[in-house]
């Protein structure tokens, strides 16, 4: 039982490890800022979720387990907010190669206006 | 806010006050005793210590009365949430390692319905983690945001269908968060006008 845990854990941990090593390949390769955030989010939570369960199985510590869940919410709460923030102030500052894209529902808005969520920032949750 | 208490009725108010941030205080604890990995009573003393503090410094709370979320609902989110993350990734994977074609991204405005701030929350975060999009931009007000879409298929209503998802999610999370949608603005105490009243 424990040896079959114990492969388990290796084979989450080395998939994760694979999926964050991903994530970094996916920031070299994307062509700019926007298009890395979605390599610098997806592959690299789940990357870092499955590394998380491997460490879990790989302890088998109610306490240390516990830790671990916080870990993983708090990424599955921050991940989002670090992109959104990076893309938008991208975006805004024109650190993001517009004419990538083939299509832009905010162009036009003139950047002079204002956060359009009136400067509060990111909603709490 | 349905206005049962009359202004001035401070002892009222307080208990209310209480009410609300009893579920937050436990939350607080439970977020601190996880944090030491261990259930000892010098760690709930302390956990309900430091979550009062936290709760007594932190500004007060801007949306609504907190409630349950609805189990079933919530369940089913975070199981469709899951999915979305892992396909999302084996998209992305897909992307890196084999490029079929150039990449094709756009920014797509979606119109919501709701405003509540929680409910906005979960889905702007949602969207960021499934597949093909990126939160980019936030109007509370719309309310709308504007996602941006790795790679946007050429083809007619492919912008359609990345509205239609995240409209779907809103949907889902509203039933976990027990919102009705067809009173569009949310629920009370979660529009700006009244933030903006109450200072």
């Amino acid at each position: 039982m424990s040896a079959v845990l114990d492969v388990l854990a290796a084979v989450l941990l080395l998939s994760g490890v694979g999926l964050t090593l991903l994530a970094g390949i996916g920031l070299l390769r994307f062509p700019d800022a926007l298009t890395r955030m979605h390599a610098q989010t997806k592959p690299a939570v789940l990357g870092l979720l499955l590394v998380l369960a491997g460490a879990a199985l790989d302890t088998r510590s109610a306490g240390l387990s516990a830790t671990i869940l916080l870990v993983a919410v708090f990424q599955l709460i921050t991940s989002p907010v670090g992109a959104h923030a990076i893309g938008r102030a991208a975006y805004r500052n024109g650190d993001a190669d517009l004419s990538l894209l083939v299509r832009d529902d905010l162009a036009g808005r003139d950047p002079a206006d204002g956060p359009v969520d009136g400067g509060r920032g990111p909603a709490g949750g | 806010m349905t206005a049962v208490q009359a202004p001035g009725a401070a002892p009222g108010r307080r208990a209310g006050a209480w009410r609300r941030n009893l579920p937050r205080l436990a939350w607080l604890l439970v977020v601190w005793l996880a944090l030491w990995g261990d259930v000892s009573w010098a760690n709930v003393l302390s956990g309900l210590l430091v979550g009062a503090f936290v709760l007594h410094v932190s500004p007060p709370v801007e949306h609504g009365p907190f409630r349950w979320p609805a189990p079933l609902p919530t369940l089913t989110y975070a199981l469709r949430f899951v999915r979305d993350l892992v396909v999302a990734t084996a998209e992305v994977a897909r992307q890196v390692l084999w490029p079929v074609s150039r990449l094709r991204p756009a920014v797509v405005e979606v119109p919501l319905r709701c405003r509540d701030r929680a409910l906005l929350s979960l889905v702007s975060n949602s969207i960021t983690l499934t597949p093909g999009t990126l939160t980019l931009e936030v109007d509370e007000a719309g309310p709308r945001i504007w996602v941006h879409v790795l790679h946007l298929e050429d083809r007619s209503g492919a912008a359609e269908d990345v509205v239609r998802h995240a409209r779907s999610l809103e949907e889902h999370g509203a039933r976990a968060l027990r919102i009705d949608l067809a009173q569009a603005g949310g629920r009370p105490g979660a529009g700006r006008a009244e933030r903006e009243a109450r200072g």
